[in-house]
């Protein structure tokens, strides 16, 4: 009987379907229609009385959304999943607890059928945000397919933290023709470089968008930015770390805030890392080594789809040949494609993750628990998988953002971290945090050496700052603390808070992006820049910090400069301003 | 830019120059004689009564890389502590103690008159991260050593007595990774902490699965070293390390390659030999034998180390000996962050505070010390605190008293465990260092070593123009009375040149320039190279997970690269 | 108990409303003492990253005295954009009506800081002493010792009141002093905490104690779970914090065990709000009190 109203956990992600659109274009009728879902258990979808594909309304205690309701192929009654993204953003919690992290996984949501449709991305901008929302300037690019079929090899990805660097490309003239062994995230993102491009600097002018040249553009960038009383530099994970280096220098000479993406992501894991240090390896350690791997609150079917094959599970390593030398253990809130080739998968309470890494760490060191379940796993349960831990010969426990995003954040982390030291007492073991976009280390690392800060920076006074919850892009944009802001190489409106993005928009923002995004839309100043890896060089890090250096494969759109060349330009004009 | 230094008391021991009083000029980047330079024109820079010295060689000193940034990560609290705020047009900002940012590392360095810093470690893999480091590392010329002695490829070439390849593959590795000479660090360890094993791993033990010992790694190593004419030796940091006992070990490594030694050449340069030079059974019964190292060192002359000085404060300990590590911090119970690098190498970096009451720590500060007073050739012995291990580099300037005056020394130890204070010998010696000696051992021994003392650590015609001019008037000192005028001296150069700029005076930094970066790139026969590259190559795919092809490094990703080239 | 000041008042009131942060960490008796009124509104203070004066945003009135203790400094119109109000101060008082930011009183060493609103994280940061008094509710680590810091960098003193709620990690490593909170509190109140008590009137969301191995937290209302390294030793009459007795059950942990054999945090949970609590006593056999 339907009850057309009922009560799930709401857990929010990457899907594979996400990953592919977002690279065609944010703006595009596809993207809205694989992200603008949400997931329930064929059993819930039964009790809500809602077919497949049907519309139902989603309500959590901080906002409410209307979205289609997809059957999932698996089994996870109670829990409902959403595609990261701008109608996920609007029921998630944007409360960070301190860590910078909104909390876009765990949240309660009662899910009700409805006759109301979703609204298509533009129009979701245009409510929430409140104001109204110039076109978009679309253009076709003509390719020079002039020259002969060539063939790049060992080209190196960059979608997500796996950076495979085994593709290959086969061009003619200026024209990808095909991508070989890339999973279909990145072979999206390669193929479909050129929809949805900008093709020019454009300005907002009486509403609409307006083409300029890149010298207008740049010089009222720095004069926005030079202007303001506490700027924000933000994103930076999906370029090339030599930009990054220079987005650090420019948020020095301008007195900004400078945060990129791990503040969504792993910002968490560095806070644990703070804390208590690690116990890490190169991917291949693992590969050659690992006969046990768990994967802990993370989906790497989708959202590292090549791992398994390349990294970890169905590897082929040195010592470790075959899946069947390997244990493969899966801990998630509901049952995954990647829990589907785990020998051992845990159900675990969400939020809960905490309290069971506490009582594997008093088992493994050999003190007793006094209770008989703990976050809804039974205690032989947590028994079995302790024992499995203690007795390999090299365990690996890789994790991702269940861990990170639910409640707990940077102390799940710390937990985790000393879980695997506490083994080390025992058997070798290792960690390794499933890195998200492909440079997202590069801008932690590079932040690090040039301030001594991973993220969440603050150059108010003329040094280096940090402090995550206070200084972090998150609670700087919930809290409306800043009065200017330019965004590279990522899309704020589409994944931060609604909150946070209608505070953004409330604000000057400049946009430096290949394509046409939702940020853009709520842009003073686009300036369209070339993609690392694909039209231009530099140097991207693995989520297990090995750098490679990136390659240009075929020239960007014509007149279209690097992230890497505009910064330069920009740093000259704030200079110039500034009189230096 | 023409400049003349003007009646300086110049210590230059690579041309014998012992505190005369001379003129020193400099025109477009390099030395010149004096006569060449017009003075109406040129910057005029009165030293009369100062001292004026090459610029600071620094040969060991962990500033960049994968595991120096995993430092400044698990070190949150002494960023926030310390910081230097920028100045538009003229200096970056930064923070940091121990583990000091980028900008911060160069800025320090030029403070106290260094203008040439070597970061000792780095795993092929991630080298490229060091160079990006190193790129933003300002002022400093520098350049890296990369960890072989864990290598898979070096031990496969090893157990079978394939030298030759070993020899071509090293050159490969040096040209690949821009770097500039071998480095080994407790050789082998990283193997047996594959299996979490190695702490305690000595010369003569199998490194399982292979069909090596340590010594076999240390010897082979060192053949290649001196086939390919590499101009800085070996640079072992010994197997043992930290632990009570090791000094037998140590003096085994260095006999070890002494039946190479070639003319008088130095075949092997031992790291951080204060925490090799241990005797005693345990961590209560430690005992010095700094003795026993510096007296075979002053026997021979194919060694050279550098002393690794421990100082009481704050320090980050940082190693690729990363079973050492782990074991380290299991004392402190604190905080360790381990990794690993497939095929290559290990690391571990342990957080830790050197207390005055700490019997240990105490008995250490004193066995690095006389290392350095009891190795009677000072052109063998270099002055480092193995930074961040011992203690920041910022700390140089009070190690430099501590060897030039009895007095400072007596200062310490007044306030030492007393238990160490008997253990050690250091209250007995006498000996102090002169200001021509701390020239040798922080300058001109170091470039030397380095084999780059044709432009650098000299102040001759030719040299590069890195020079260092402090405050301290050595016909009026008592070095030994007023040694914390010395440390006051060498914390502030009154003026440090670079390349020909002034980029400090009165310690503060004037402008913000970058140097360059020195590898070796050594080419070896021709069919050699490539039967031994198609060897490896046919491995790489199943050993590492990148391609070969994106494994080298390019002269273009680097800002200055600056080739050594020889043929052999 | 410090000496509040009160003989000298100086009010100053925002002259503006403000979007960015303005950092306010010259505004302690200290900073006034021997000044007059002209020299105060000299003071530096940033907005965002423009360096301001006092005056400039800021209409001062009153007047001041060469000792701090006598000082009374009384912000008005106050808002969560006015941070580090406090900030090191060891004499005097201050008077916040209004919200304030963040960092109020952070590493105060005496006097006494009272908000009338709400206010942000890390208020009494690492304090040694003094009393800070919040009306409104605060938000996280109140009291709190700053990430990656050494395990002895914790709140050595003083007393935090906060009569609204508060958000996570309530006292952080905290090793004396006192922090009593009359509303709820989120996750992790006292985590890595060494000594020194926290009392909780309301409900706490959970986690309490996470890696305790001193000091003691007494919580009045409910708590859903105990963590699994924490062990349940007795069940007490009455808790005492500070000199307030608390005279009904309490179930009595012992943890953070899985930071050390030796632990010894106490956590006081309230009998009478959590009788899921019950069957933990039921199985490990414990009689009736």
């Amino acid at each position: 009987m339907p009850t057309s109203k009922i009560n799930v956990t709401l857990v929010t992600g990457r899907s594979l379907d996400q990953g592919e659109a977002l690279d065609i274009g944010k703006i595009t009728e596809r993207y809205f229609k694989k992200v603008a879902v949400i997931e329930l258990d064929e059993e819930d979808l039964k009790k809500l009385g809602v077919t497949n594909g049907g519309t139902v309304e989603i309500k959590t205690a901080y906002g409410s959304v209307v979205a289609f309701a997809v059957k999932s192929r698996f089994k996870h009654q109670g829990v409902a999943f959403m595609p990261m993204g701008p109608w996920a953003n609007i029921v998630c919690d944007f409360n960070t607890y301190g860590s910078g992290m909104p909390t876009f996984k765990g949240v309660e949501a009662e899910v009700t059928a409805t006759e109301k449709q979703p609204l298509t991305t533009i129009n979701l901008l245009k409510e929430y945000c409140e104001i109204e929302l110039p076109s978009i300037i679309q253009e076709k690019i003509k390719v020079n397919e002039e020259g002969e079929e060539k063939v790049h090899e060992a080209v190196i990805c960059t979608f997500c933290g796996c950076l495979c660097d085994d593709l290959q490309v086969k061009v003619k003239g200026n024209k990808i023709i095909e991508v070989r062994r890339a999973c279909q995230l990145g072979r999206s993102k390669i193929l479909h470089r050129l929809e949805n491009r900008i093709l020019s600097p454009l300005m907002k002018e009486e509403g609409k968008f307006i083409k300029v040249d890149y010298d207008t553009a740049i010089k009222k960038t720095a004069e926005i930015l030079v202007n303001a009383s506490y700027p924000l530099l933000y994103g930076w994970s999906s370029t090339s770390t030599e930009t990054i280096r220079l987005g650090i220098e420019l948020a020095e000479l301008v007195g900004a805030a400078f945060d990129n993406t791990s503040v969504m992501c792993h910002g968490p894991t560095i806070l644990g890392v703070q804390e208590a240090g690690t116990v890490a390896a190169t991917l291949g350690k693992i590969r050659n080594y690992a006969d046990l791997i768990i994967y802990w609150g993370c989906n790497p079917v989708f959202a590292h789809p090549r791992h398994l094959a390349r990294y970890s599970a169905m590897a082929r390593g040195i010592y470790v040949k075959t899946r069947k030398e390997r244990k493969i253990v899966v801990v998630d809130v509901r049952e995954t494609p990647t829990a589907k080739i785990a020998d051992l998968f845990i159900k675990i309470k969400p939020n809960s993750d905490y309290e069971l890494i506490k009582a594997l760490r008093m088992i493994i060191n050999d003190l007793d628990v006094e209770v008989d379940e703990v976050g809804g796993v039974p205690l032989e349960k947590i028994y079995e998988l302790a024992d499995l831990m203690r007795s390999a010969k090299y365990g690996a426990l890789l994790f991702g953002l269940g861990v990170t995003m639910t409640k707990g954040k940077g102390r799940n982390i710390e937990e985790v971290i000393r879980l695997v030291q506490d083994l080390n007492n025992w058997t070798k073991f290792v960690l390794l945090p499933m890195r998200g976009h492909y440079n997202v280390v590069g801008a932690n690392m590079a932040s690090l050496w040039l301030t001594g800060f991973p993220y969440a920076l603050d150059f108010a006074r003329g040094y280096p700052r940090h402090n995550p919850g206070v200084t972090s892009a998150t609670e700087l944009l919930l809290n409306g603390e800043v009065d200017a802001a330019l965004i590279v190489a990522s899309d704020p409106a589409a994944h931060f808070p609604a909150v946070a993005v209608k505070n953004l928009a409330k604000i000057p923002v400049i946009t430096i992006d290949p394509k046409w995004n939702m940020t853009c839309l709520i842009s003073e100043i686009i300036i369209p820049s070339a993609y690392a890896g694909i039209e231009c060089e530099g140097s991207a890090y693995r989520m297990d910090k090995v750098v490679l250096h990136l390659k240009k494969i075929v020239d960007p759109p014509p007149g279209i400069l690097s992230d890497e060349a505009i910064l330069k330009r920009i740093i000259k004009e704030v200079k110039k301003l500034r009189r230096l | 830019m023409e400049i003349i230094i003007k009646n300086g008391y110049v210590y230059d021991p690579l041309n014998n120059i012992k505190g005369e009083k001379m003129d020193i000029a400099i025109k477009d980047g390099k030395i010149v004689s004096p006569s060449g330079i017009d003075e109406t024109e040129a910057k005029i820079i009165d030293a009369s009564g100062k001292v004026v010295m090459p610029g600071g060689v620094d040969l060991h000193t962990h500033i960049a890389g994968t595991k120096v940034n995993l430092g400044r990560l698990m070190t949150p609290e002494e960023h926030h502590k310390f910081y230097l705020e920028a100045i538009p047009g003229i200096r970056r900002s930064g923070t940091g103690i121990t583990t000091p940012s980028t900008m911060l590392v160069g800025y320090q360095y030029a403070k106290m008159g260094w203008t040439t810093a070597i970061e000792p470690a780095a795993p092929p893999l991630k080298i490229r991260h060091t160079h990006e480091e190193l790129d933003d590392t300002p002022i400093l010329d520098k350049a890296c050593f990369v960890l072989l002695d864990s290598n898979r490829f070096i031990l496969e070439f090893l157990e079978k007595g394939e030298i030759a390849k070993c020899a071509a593959f090293v050159a490969w590795m040096l040209k690949a990774t821009k770097s500039y000479a071998i480095k080994l660090v407790d050789p082998g360890v990283a193997v047996l902490w594959n299996f979490g094993r190695g702490y305690g791993l000595d010369i003569d033990d199998q490194i399982s699965p292979y069909n090596l010992t340590p010594r076999e790694i240390v010897e082979g190593l060192c053949k290649v070293s001196q086939m390919l004419k590499l101009p800085h030796p070996i640079h072992v940091h010994c197997n043992k390390l930290g632990i009570p006992g090791n000094f037998e070990t140590t003096l085994e490594t260095m006999k070890t390659v002494s039946k190479y030694a070639q003319d008088e050449k130095i075949n092997i340069h031992i790291t951080h030999a204060q925490f090799n030079s241990y005797g005693g059974v345990d961590w209560t019964t430690l005992k010095t034998r700094a003795e026993k190292i510096a007296k075979y060192v002053n026997s021979v002359n194919h060694v050279s180390l550098d002393t690794g000085q421990i100082a009481f404060g704050n320090a980050t300990t940082m190693t690729a000996d990363a079973p050492f590590e782990y074991a380290l911090y299991h004392i402190t119970k604190w905080k360790w962050g381990g990794s690993e690098v497939e095929n290559e190498a290990a690391a571990g970096v342990v957080p830790l505070k050197y207390k005055r009451n700490n019997f240990v720590h105490a008995l250490q500060w004193c066995i690095g010390l006389e290392l350095a007073l009891l190795v009677k050739d000072p052109w063998k012995v270099i002055m480092t605190t193995d930074h961040p291990n011992g203690a920041p580099f910022t700390k140089y300037p009070t190690v430099i008293s501590w060897l030039m005056s009895k007095n400072a020394r007596e200062k310490i130890i007044e306030k030492l465990n007393k238990k160490a204070v008997r253990t050690a010998i250091l209250p007995s010696i006498e000996r102090e260092y002169a200001l021509y000696e701390i020239a040798i051992i922080t300058r001109a021994a170091p470039a030397k070593l380095l084999g780059i003392h044709y432009f650098k650590g000299h102040l001759g015609i030719g040299a590069d123009a890195d020079v260092a001019i402090y405050d301290i008037n050595p016909k009026e000192i008592d070095f030994s009375k007023d040694y914390e005028a010395v440390e006051k001296a060498f914390q502030k150069a009154l003026y440090t040149i670079k390349n020909g700029e002034i980029v400090v005076r009165n310690g503060e930094i004037l402008q913000h320039n970058y140097g360059r970066t020195y590898y070796v790139d050594v080419k070896v026969k021709e069919d050699l190279m490539e039967n031994t590259l198609t060897e490896v190559k046919s491995k790489f795919k199943e050993w590492y997970t990148i391609s070969f092809e994106n494994y080298e490094i390019h002269d273009y990703e680097l800002r200055n690269p600056y080739p050594i080239r020889l043929e052999v | 108990m410090e000496q509040a000041g009160g003989k000298f008042e100086i009010i100053i009131t925002p002259k503006k409303k403000f979007k960015v942060p303005v950092e306010l960490d010259s505004i302690k008796p200290e900073k006034f003492a021997g000044k007059k009124i002209k020299d105060i509104m000299k003071l530096i203070v940033f907005e965002g990253n423009r360096k301001k004066t006092l005056g400039e945003l800021f209409s001062i009135q009153g007047k001041t005295s060469d000792n701090p203790e006598e000082i009374r400094i009384i912000i008005e119109e106050s808002t969560s954009k006015l941070w580090r109000i406090g900030e090191e101060m060891q004499f005097g008082e201050i008077i916040v009506n209004g919200d304030a930011g963040h960092y109020i009183g952070a590493k105060m060493k005496g006097g006494k800081i009272t908000v009338n609103g709400n206010a942000g994280s890390w208020i009494g940061m690492e304090m040694k002493g003094g009393t800070i008094e919040i009306h409104g509710n605060a938000g996280d680590y109140v009291g709190g010792r700053l990430r990656g810091k050494r395990p002895d960098s914790g709140m050595k003193g003083g007393m935090i009141i906060i009569h609204g709620n508060c958000g996570v990690e309530a006292g952080r490593g905290m090793r004396k002093g006192t922090i009593i909170i009359d509303g709820d509190c989120l996750e992790y109140p006292g985590a890595d905490m060494q000594g020194g008590s926290i009392l909780i009137r309301g409900n706490c969301t959970g986690r309490a104690g996470a890696n305790m191995i001193g000091g003691k937290i007494v919580i009045c209302g409910k708590i859903e779970k105990i963590l699994p390294s924490f062990y349940l030793e007795d069940i007490v009459s009455k808790v005492k914090v500070k000199k307030e007795r608390i005279k009904e059950p309490f179930y009595m942990f012992i943890g953070d065990y899985s930071v050390s054999r030796k632990a010894n945090g106490r956590l006081y949970i309230s009998k009478l709000n959590n009788p899921h609590l019950e069957k933990l006593r039921e199985k490990l056999g414990l009689g009736e009190e």
